[in-house]
């Protein structure tokens, strides 16, 4: 009898543990932080908020992360002090290890994944007109172009660096897949940015709140024409951004305010309301002098002599400072010396240096070119100039590396002239040494087929 | 006496049989002359035989008047033959006294969901005394382990009390998938997952902590697919059987013992002083051409640096104090048996203030109510305290011997002033340096408490029943009960950015991961000659994890987190995780004549780990064996008295993953950019739902010996390990959206022989045992896919795959040499050729982590009643990566790090031929971008040897013993990790550092950073039995 009840029970439990496959199916439990992928966007709700996820992390890498490492490629800054990623970027021996490096460059194609998921996602979304499509995917785009044109700036030799642009770029993530990422050349990378801004500026809104707009796609298209030396497509977009009215010079030499100002095309924001504070501010502090007698970041005594030489310029008496130490001067940057600030991306000021030296180097319109570098001169507490020539686009190109000084902006510019046929130099290295592209995370390189970038050269 | 007494008694039987039918009955007892139940009895040369009952009692009848030969077996015992004369009529009565069997053959071995005896075990298992454990003071059980078994690596992390070790049988085949055996406490698979906690504070959290070593009868270490093939997707990388101590003897027993102990580290970093650390800071200072006076780190001045000279070192070790108290009681009779355990450690580690305390009982129990029934109760609750400093890099030794500076003092020396004349720190304030608490170890250490608290309970219940002669069902139902918590305190100062606050945190976790079996084994012996032996089973395990909430408490804590605080905050995350594993197996055994032997295994796990295509896995393995020694030609063969040939294959697993691993998640984060909310897709990994099972097919070949009379015993073995779809947690390029995926790429293959012997040399008034084995291994990576060496890196470690190189393998520029002119460092680039340049392009592979061999000997002598005890453990070959090195003995950079005295030996002036470089404050002098360079310059051969333990024991005279009414009572003394022979220039040749993840301990075992070394200790023993 027992015998007979202990083999059915055994029978039992084996009939009933085999037949019950969800058994094994232990999915996650949904948290308020953390869901599965699968049916995360249900509606339009869901998909603005992804939109804005991708602006989030602009406002991570664009507080300084990236600015930086355009300056310290340059020839404004002097060694870093206790950060050794950044000094491997000042002395040019950047290598896979850069984690510093790695950081902005994985959170440029986290932007990128998120756009291209939303552009993938609001087809999937019914409740949701044309136009709101088209705006939406005009707003991955721009954020999709705005972030690899950073990322191209930084990892891969200018546009010229070879006649046809044949040299390589970097990888143009155009979709969310899977596929192998491979560098596309130079001008495939930059035909792919400006697909997507012309796309943008079609699509976009003249007035989107603190999101981007028309007026920002101009902007950075106006930017990369610069960097393209097209000199006629940058005075024309930067011109139509200047003449648009929409936005004017501050009097004051501060554009890095804690809350919108009259420059800015487009802008990060630095939250303070209701009792969240959220300053992205980011690495831009680690200039910051006034509260470190040692900070990370610190100029040079060429460039802070350029800024003070002049004793007008109020750009030398509220932006650098001496520090010194045990009878050792270093150089401080006084610039951010703040704690809450929104960070613009495209400004007025850019875009004035641009027209002015786009319509210099065309000759065509001259005085506008005086007018504008006149506007940022008097602001800074400097004369008029009236020069033309080379002598208009010299004086022009060194008000711009003034005033955009720390903004990310010189490095580009050193390698722009040297396509040209200057002479140009960063800190006693040629502006093409291979040094000066940031080599590749080492992640780029886990699969055969990735072709990282030549090193060293430049010393 | 003893004798005579039975024998006169014998005769009385003779002299007094009733004469009815020919009767054999009597009583069989064991050595302690307690009954014994189900031994056999049979008759020689026929079929007649029977088995005593629960009074240990038998009787045969009807039997043929004569000669007739008795044989006594049971398992574990000895045969006993006993040939007696029958008349007619007569009733004999013959009682046996078994002994336990001193051949190792015959004793019993725990497989998996069952015992069986050695000699007809065709897998490679090797069974461990629990006493072994206890022979030498360790942070947790499992590192006894070391050096004991052929085939099983054993790496003590570090000597932090708790450490976890690294448990590694045969090899590494593994790869992100955890690599460590499947643990076994009583049939349940336990928690044993090292990043429950992740790396926090330079140290895991080891979850075997809280195991008690006096709890454990035997250890059971299964190597082969014969012996795993039972655990299937989970044994792939080998089972740690552990079965605890259970009542054994009849009647009442009581076991005391203690150990008392003082402990300090096997080597003490060998640090800068001030004097020495600013002449060399000076020297790079002019090296570099640089003038004036040098700036150091910290802001110190020169002349407060000179009049400074704080010894780190010193201030945060001490000597460690360790106690054990163990007591155990035990009862057994007809019926039932019991044990009770209690017990209570402390390990003070020489590192001041760290120490785990460990509180634990145990009852196990068995009861028979009727023949056919058996209920069985294992039940442990301990609690495990452990009062954490941090480790390497986060701190505590770690901080001491990198950058704790000696020129920084501990305490302020003179007030401190801002420019208005107010105080800012007083003379005996701590002193920060660059306001960083951890360059003040000292101060890191008073001003924050850090106390992890583990409560654990093993439980299990099983049912047996017989329904038939020859059929056993079994149930059992275990309960792994765990909850984690640690505590943080920060008194006022510690938080440098609030010097005024005082905070408390809190993380807290459960684990509850039952199992449920149910087993029938069925016995069938024909024709004699035949025997098989059938066992199915299905299992059920499910393991569930909550995280609960973190909470805080700022500015007002006044000590570990009062959850009564009205302030505490509450994070309001809380996680939870499952997994779970549906099973059915099966094992037949079928022996001819105790000869031949041939064994199958299959099983079949169903697991949540992976993608629903792929959730059910197979696994079968098959091994023979064949007893040479059985067969007429070697039978009774002087020399040569047992002989064993076995052979297995099979295949089984790994799924020791994240339980999500194929899933995809979106995050969700409020107020997040402003003001707004925003949902995202996560970036670490994208989902596989194709992902699947790392399978292993492990091929073995063993020879089993005994010589002279199994004086000398011992196991050669051959074999062959490859693993297929190794799960790697893979490094995706970044531009895909992604950090990493998992996926089931690769093969690694690991090969190996192992050999061990036992040889009692002397075995007269004067006993020389000695016991040694070795192992070696050769690991290789077959496949990658796609997949390049930068894929799949150990942590922060630089080690790689490479195909056709070992797994972890030290892939660095190589050094070449210091130019004597210059000073200057010469590499070596890709091709060979000498460059100054250090280029990440010039790495290639360097060094192995693993061994080429291992093993340990053992040699014990007795006298009378002491006894000595020698055992060392020796790995030969191997590298270790001396990383932090890079930085000790590297530049000297503003961000101040102390250097070790090794860099004396540095290029000073031309035609210096020196192992370290020109000294310097900028890596471009060295040829590089980044100051702290990974170089085969800090990789070196980890061959040792070590005197793992020493001891000298005396067990009191039996006359003593009954004066004071004790049965046994041994006191010993030993010393462990007394002697380390090596010329490892490092601290502790037996690493293995902190961990970031199961890639990283796979790959990076041999790699030392700031890991605070062994701990060398001395105790006094006292075991007191009655």
């Amino acid at each position: 009898m027992k015998f007979k009840i202990f083999f059915s029970l055994i029978i039992a439990s084996i009939t009933f543990t085999s037949c019950s496959e969800d058994f094994l199916d232990k999915q996650p439990e949904p948290t308020a932080s953390q869901f599965l992928a699968n049916d995360a966007v249900k509606n339009k709700e869901d998909l603005q908020r992804l939109l804005i996820s991708s602006y989030d992390v602009i406002a991570n890498t664009y507080g300084g992360q990236v600015q930086n490492l355009g300056e310290l490629l340059g020839d404004n800054n002097d060694s870093p002090v206790s950060q050794n990623d950044y000094l491997q970027v000042f002395l040019r021996r950047t290598d896979v290890f850069n984690g510093t490096l790695g950081s902005v460059y994985r959170n440029a194609y986290i932007t990128i994944y998120r756009a291209n998921q939303l552009i993938i996602k609001k087809d999937e979304i019914t409740d949701i007109s044309e136009v709101e499509k088209n705006q939406l995917e005009a707003e991955s785009r721009f954020l999709r172009a705005f972030t690899h044109h950073g990322i191209l700036r930084l990892f891969a030799q200018p546009a010229g660096f070879t006649q046809d642009n044949s040299h390589l770029g970097i990888v143009m993530r155009m979709s969310a897949s899977d596929e192998v990422g491979i560098r596309s050349t130079v001008a495939e990378c930059y035909d792919l940015i400006l697909g997507d801004l012309d796309f943008a500026e079609a699509n976009l809104p003249e007035e989107n709140g603190i999101y981007a707009t028309k007026w920002a796609a101009k902007a950075l298209k106006a930017r990369i024409f610069l960097d393209l030396n097209d000199y006629s497509q940058s005075a024309q977009l930067a011109g139509e951004v200047i003449n648009s009215n929409r936005f004017a010079l501050l009097d004051s030499l501060n554009r890095f305010t804690a809350g919108p100002n009259s420059e800015q095309i487009f802008a990060t924001v630095s939250y303070n309301q209701g009792g969240v504070t959220d300053d992205r501010g980011g690495v831009f502090y680690n200039y910051r002098s006034d509260n470190n007698a040692n900070p990370t970041m610190r100029t040079n005594a060429g460039f802070y002599s350029l800024l003070t030489s002049d004793t007008n310029d109020l750009r030398g008496k509220q932006w650098v400072r001496e520090i010194v130490v045990g009878g050792n001067s270093t150089f401080g940057v006084a610039r951010f010396d703040r704690t809450f600030m929104w960070i613009p991306l495209l400004h007025l000021t850019e875009m004035k240096l641009t027209s002015a030296e786009a319509l210099a180097a065309l000759g065509t319109d001259v005085l506008t070119a005086q007018n504008d570098l006149n506007d940022i001169r008097n602001r800074a507490g400097l004369g008029s100039l009236i020069v033309t020539g080379p002598d208009l686009l010299e004086a022009i190109r060194i008000e711009r590396r003034k005033e955009l000084c720390f903004e990310g902006d010189r490095s580009a510019q050193i390698k722009r002239f040297g396509v040209l046929g200057q002479p140009s130099f960063s800190r006693g290295a040629p502006w093409d040494c291979a040094g000066m592209v940031l080599q590749f995370p080492g992640q780029e390189n886990t699969v055969v087929g990735f072709i990282l970038n030549p090193t060293g050269g430049c010393n | 006496m003893n004798k005579l007494l039975k024998l006169s008694f014998l005769f009385f039987c003779f002299l007094h049989f009733e004469g009815i039918a020919q009767t054999i009955k009597g009583v069989v007892l064991d050595e302690n002359k307690e009954t014994m139940i189900g031994a056999a009895v049979r008759v020689s040369g026929t079929t007649l035989g029977t088995t005593t009952d629960l009074d240990g009692q038998f009787t045969l009848s009807n039997l043929t008047p004569g000669k007739v030969t008795l044989e006594f077996s049971f398992v574990g015992y000895e045969k006993q033959v006993k040939t007696v004369n029958l008349a007619e009529g007569q009733t004999l009565v013959q009682n046996i006294n078994m002994a336990a069997n001193a051949n190792l053959m015959d004793e019993l071995v725990v497989v998996g969901y069952g015992v069986q005896r050695r000699r007809d075990v065709s897998g490679s298992i090797v069974k461990l005394d629990g006493k072994e454990l206890m022979e030498v003071p360790t942070p947790s059980f499992e590192n006894g382990l070391q050096g004991k078994a052929s085939g099983l690596q054993v790496i003590t992390g570090s000597g932090a009390a708790g450490s976890a070790s690294t448990v590694r049988i045969r090899g590494v085949a593994s790869v992100s998938a955890g690599g460590d055996p499947l643990y076994v406490i009583d049939g349940i698979p336990i928690t044993q997952d090292y990043f429950l906690n992740g790396n926090s504070q330079g140290m895991n959290n080891n979850p075997l902590a809280s195991i008690n070593p006096n709890d454990i009868e035997s250890v059971e270490v299964l190597k082969d697919a014969a012996a795993t093939g039972i655990y299937g997707s989970r044994g792939s990388n080998g089972v740690i059987l552990i079965t605890t101590k259970r009542g054994k003897n009849k009647g009442f027993h009581v076991d005391f013992s203690t150990r008392q102990g003082i402990s300090t580290p096997t080597a003490r970093p060998n640090m800068m002083n001030s004097k020495q650390y600013l002449q060399m800071y000076e020297e790079a200072w002019v090296n570099d051409g640089r003038l004036g006076v040098p700036v150091l780190p910290g802001n110190i001045s020169w002349e407060d640096a000179n009049n400074t000279d704080t010894d780190w070192v010193d201030e945060v070790i001490g000597v460690g104090y360790q106690q054990n108290y163990d007591l155990g009681v035990s009862h057994a009779g007809k019926k039932h048996n019991v044990y009770g355990g209690f017990s209570r450690q402390n390990d003070q580690s020489y590192m001041i203030g760290n120490s785990y305390e460990r509180t634990s009982g145990r009852l196990n129990g068995d009861y028979m109510p009727t023949k056919w029934a058996k209920v069985s109760l294992s039940s442990s609750l301990s609690q495990g305290i452990n009062n954490r400093l941090p480790q390497g890099f986060a701190g505590g030794l770690g901080a001491a011997m990198s950058q704790a500076l000696p020129i920084y003092p501990i305490f302020h020396q003179k007030d401190v002033l801002d420019d208005d004349g107010n105080v800012i720190n007083k003379a005996g304030d701590y002193f920060f340096p660059s306001n960083d608490i951890n360059r003040n170890p000292v101060a890191a250490r008073e001003l924050r408490t850090i106390q992890s608290n583990e409560n654990r309970s093993i439980n299990n219940l099983s049912l047996e029943f017989k329904p038939l002669k020859d059929l056993i069902i079994t149930g059992t139902g275990s309960i792994d009960y765990m909850f984690w918590r640690n505590n943080e305190y920060q008194k006022t100062g510690y938080d440098q950015n609030n010097p005024n606050f005082s905070n408390a945190y809190r993380q807290s976790l459960d684990v509850f991961n039952y199992n449920l079996n149910a087993v029938a084994n069925y016995l069938k012996t024909i024709k004699e000659k035949h025997n098989l032996a059938f066992m199915a089973g299905v299992e059920y395990q499910d393991s569930r994890t909550t995280f609960f909430p973190n909470q805080s408490l700022n500015q007002v804590a006044t000590g570990f987190l009062d959850e009564n605080n009205a302030e505490v905050i509450n994070d309001g995350n809380q996680r939870f995780t499952e997994w779970n594993f549906l099973s059915h197996f099966g094992r037949v055994n079928y022996n001819y004549n105790g000869k031949y032997y041939v064994e199958l295994v299959g099983r079949r796990d169903g697991s949540s780990r992976f993608g629903r295509n792929n959730k059910y896995g197979f696994f079968p393995s098959a091994s023979a064996a064949w007893i040479i020694t059985e067969e007429s030609f070697l039978k009774d063969k002087k020399g040569v008295s047992f002989l064993k040939l076995k052979s297995s294959i099979g295949r089984n697993g790994n799924s020791n993953i994240d339980p999500y691993a194929q899933y995809a998640f979106f995050g969700q984060v409020n107020n997040a950019y402003n003001g707004e909310t925003i949902i995202f897709p996560n970036a670490d990994r994208p989902a596989n739902p194709n992902l699947r099972w790392e399978t292993s097919t492990t091929f073995d070949l063993a020879v089993e010996y005994g010589l002279f009379n199994d004086r000398i015993t011992g196991e050669m073995a051959y074999y062959r390990k490859q693993t297929n779809d190794v799960l790697l947690n893979v490094a995706t390029q970044f531009n895909s959206g992604f950090g990493s995926a998992w996926a089931n790429v690769g093969g690694i293959r690991n090969e190996g022989f192992e050999f061990a012997i036992k040889a009692n040399i002397i075995d007269r008034k004067f006993k020389w045992s000695v016991d040694f084995n070795i192992a070696r291994n050769n690991n290789q990576v077959t496949s990658l896919g796609n997949y390049t060496e930068e894929a799949i890196s150990g942590g922060t470690n630089d080690t790689r795959l490479i195909i056709g190189q070992p797994v972890g393998n030290n892939y660095l520029v190589r050094f070449s040499h210091v130019e004597a002119e210059t000073g200057r460092p010469v590499y070596l680039d890709k091709q060979g050729n000498e460059t100054y340049e250090w280029s990440v392009d010039n790495r290639v592979s360097t060094g192995a982590i693993l061994p080429d061999a291992m093993g340990g000997i053992r040699n014990d002598f007795r006298f009378g009643r002491f006894d000595l005890s020698m055992f060392w453990v020796f790995v030969i070959g191997g590298d270790i990566y001396d990383s932090s090195s890079k930085r000790q003995l590297g530049t000297f950079d503003q961000d101040g790090w102390n250097h070790r005295t090794d860099q004396f030996d540095r290029w000073q002036q031309p035609g210096d031929d020196a192992t370290y470089p020109i000294l310097t404050t900028t890596p471009e002098n060295h040829g590089s971008g980044t100051p702290w360079i990974n170089t085969d310059l800090w990789l070196h051969d980890g061959t040792y040897a070590r005197l793992r333990n020493l001891s000298i024991g005396y067990n009191l005279p039996d006359s003593f013993l009954k004066k004071v009414k004790l049965g046994t009572a041994r006191i010993s003394i030993a010393a462990n990790n007394l002697i380390t022979l090596t010329n490892f220039i490092g601290l502790d040749p037996e690493i293995s550092r902190d961990f970031e993840n199961a890639t990283d301990r796979n790959m990076s075992p041999n790699i030392t950073y700031l890991t605070a070394p062994q701990q060398k200790s001395f105790t006094f023993s006292l075991n007191v039995g009655f």
